[in-house]
């Protein structure tokens, strides 16, 4: 069964259900091919049911975040991200889907830089002045993102990133509210 | 409990420290112009006036690289804003402005929280009390303009 977040992923993108899946250490990645090209795919993880981040693409990318935390469809939040070595606002759109919410933005080379290291947080605001604070893995998100975007970029190619999905995983990231 | 992080503000603001005029059991009022709340970690924020200019700053629990500026969200029951907060000094403690936006209208309901990177790629949440607030940051306005009639600006 498809993750939620792919389901959402793939909806966003406007595909049918993927045909070609492939895990590289945390991330996945999910193909729809045409003929022997790309018509869509997403390149994701998550920390469990109804939390993930990744990049879908069609003929553009699109980045997305999903968290259980509710949001207004079509309002733009500011979120900060951060890596190990960097750290900035991003502005996301509330999209919703039949099988839950995301945030969205078009995937630009700021949100490429910062999906690079080990690991990428987020911190959301929510009411009264509390955050949701999620943290997700970045262990094999170069190769799926090469998988998926690189792909995109070259409209139908067929190279495809090495596989490092023999990779320990490593241990789940949560979410927290602070 | 307020002593230490007040005292270190106040001698960044470069003056001596003295007694402090308790508006509520949780904002305060030093002299010089220093109005400010201490949350339960240590931390402080407020909003200090030097020479007719008022900036919001906050006090952290570790050292920050002077001059460095590191992105963070304010969130209140307001709304929240982008901001970045500049380090201005570094001992034990890091003093830093919160600069890029006026936070002002923020500083309105129950609390007041900062979400920014702490070590590494750690997002961490700096929540303060906003209660007495507004009339510990009017106080600390009013003699910004007494002593420097032709200022009361605001640091944006």
């Amino acid at each position: 069964m498809l993750p939620l977040i792919a389901i959402m992923a793939m909806a966003a993108a406007g595909a049918q259900p993927p045909e070609q899946e492939q895990r590289f250490g945390r991330w996945h990645t999910h193909i729809v091919l045409y003929g022997a090209s790309m018509q869509s795919g997403s390149a994701y993880t998550d920390n469990g049911p109804g939390t993930g981040v990744g990049v879908a693409c069609g003929q553009l990318c699109t980045f997305y975040l999903v968290s259980p935390i509710p949001c207004i469809e079509g309002t733009e939040y500011k979120v900060l991200a951060a890596n190990r070595t960097d750290a900035d606002e991003i502005r996301l759109r509330c999209v919703h889907s039949d099988v839950g919410d995301g945030l969205t933005a078009d995937y630009d080379a700021r949100i490429e830089a910062l999906l690079t290291g080990d690991t990428i947080s987020f911190a959301f605001p929510l009411d009264k002045g509390q955050f949701n604070i999620s943290r997700f893995s970045l262990d094999g998100a170069k190769p799926a993102l090469a998988a998926v975007v690189g792909r995109s970029k070259r409209e139908g190619g067929t190279a495809h990133a090495p596989d490092d999905g023999d990779k320990t995983p490593a241990p789940v990231l949560n979410d927290t509210t602070l | 409990m307020f002593g230490t992080i007040a005292i270190l503000a106040t001698a960044a603001a470069g003056a001596s420290a003295t007694p402090a005029r308790e508006i509520t059991d949780q904002w305060r009022v030093d002299r010089p112009l220093l109005a400010a709340v201490q949350n339960s970690s240590g931390e402080m924020f407020g909003l200090d006036c030097r020479e007719g200019t008022c900036e919001y700053l906050l006090v952290m629990d570790a050292p920050c690289m002077e001059g460095v500026q590191i992105a963070a969200l304010v969130n209140s029951q307001i709304g929240e804003a982008a901001v970045r907060l500049t380090c201005q000094k570094s001992d034990e403690f890091g003093v830093l402005s919160v600069d890029g936006v006026d936070i002002g209208p923020l500083i309105s309901g129950d609390r007041i929280a900062f979400a920014f990177v702490r070590k590494g790629n750690l997002i961490d949440v700096a929540r303060f009390s906003l209660s007495g607030a507004s009339e510990a940051i009017a106080t600390v306005r009013a003699q910004a303009k007494q002593e420097t009639p032709d200022t009361a600006a605001q640091k944006p």
